[in-house]
């Protein structure tokens, strides 16, 4: 319970951050951070097979489109 | 936060997040205990139990209960996953497809050049590749028996392919790829017309009477869910090949 309690605060402030911050790189890297310990909630929260897909999904692909997407605008501010 | 406006949008986002967190922190500390969702019926004669007490050590455990389909797969979430709720996943593969047609629109088709990548990676990536395709056919293959599934098992193996893209190498070219993904979005449905000829209902399970934990006892669960993981790959697969085509 202590430990779920840490990682729910974690999430909070990571997702506050990610409004925040001017920088685009760094909100997609601490949104990733959200994302790894939503899905340590859901194995804490017995719920394994939602934390695989969380884990997988959340934190491994949404994250690779993100970067993906943040080289192409750089790319396109680059050339105006 | 330079005008006004983004001030009181930033204060309304910051409102939203506290309530989301009072939603985590309760959600959180709850044990559980006080959860009543039907008050007519006595537990013992809900489905849930009747999965909750699936004994998968004892050596003769069949479960007969009713007969049919759901007596198969030692996983609870599987159970009710695969022979009550296949069609959810079934059309959220279609609606990941739609998305995947939507991004050969927007995303204008320029050469681009793939930057070389340093010594670790390029010698690692191999080795990655074989571990997380390892990771997801366990995940598939076993899908009944521990936790995992379709879904997940597909986004990992669409992982190993996005190790080889970082790197520069094309694995799998985009044509096959598709053949991929006809293949198996036709079998699944055409599984399921058989099934409806076989047994009455779409999507049943028609291969029934194993031996409860094994490997190879889960009826149609582990056909489906290979069917739908490889479906899921070849769609991951094809956005990454959208963004980084030579």
């Amino acid at each position: 319970m202590f430990l779920s309690v840490i990682i729910a605060v974690i999430m909070i402030f990571g997702a506050m951050w990610t409004i925040v911050t001017e920088d685009l790189f760094k909100a997609i890297v601490i949104f990733a951070i959200v994302s790894l310990s939503s899905s340590i909630m859901f194995l804490l929260m017995q719920a394994p097979d939602v934390a695989i897909t969380e884990a997988a999904i959340g934190s491994g692909i949404t994250t690779a489109l993100f970067i993906f997407t943040y080289k192409k605008v750089e790319e396109e501010k680059d050339e105006r | 936060m330079k005008d006004e406006t983004s001030v009181l949008v930033n204060i309304i986002a910051f409102l939203i997040l506290f309530v989301i967190g009072i939603y985590i922190y309760i959600v959180a500390i709850d044990t559980g205990a006080g959860i009543k969702i039907t008050d007519n019926i006595t537990p013992t004669m809900r489905v849930a139990d009747k999965y909750l007490n699936k004994n998968v050590l004892d050596d003769n455990s069949t479960y007969q209960w009713g007969g049919t389909a759901e007596d198969t797969a030692a996983n609870i979430v599987t159970s009710v996953v695969v022979d009550y709720r296949l069609f959810d996943t079934t059309l959220e593969v279609i609606v990941l497809f739609i998305t995947i047609l939507g991004f050969g629109f927007v995303i204008p088709k320029d050469k681009r050049k793939i930057i070389k990548p340093t010594t670790i990676l390029n010698r690692w990536a191999p080795i990655l590749m074989l571990l997380m395709l390892m990771i997801g056919g366990y995940t598939f293959i076993n899908g009944h028996l521990s936790p995992g599934g379709g879904f997940p098992a597909g986004a990992i193996i669409s992982t190993a392919i996005l190790t080889g893209v970082l790197t520069g190498r094309r694995t799998i070219s985009q044509k096959s790829l598709k053949i991929i993904e006809a293949i198996t979005g036709i079998s699944i449905f055409s599984i399921g017309i058989i099934s409806y000829f076989l047994t009455g209902s779409f999507f049943q399970n028609f291969i029934l009477n194993d031996k409860i934990g094994d490997l190879f006892s889960g009826g149609l669960i582990p056909i489906f869910y290979g069917l739908i993981a490889f479906k899921v790959a070849a769609e991951l697969s094809n956005i990454y090949f959208e963004f980084y085509e030579e």
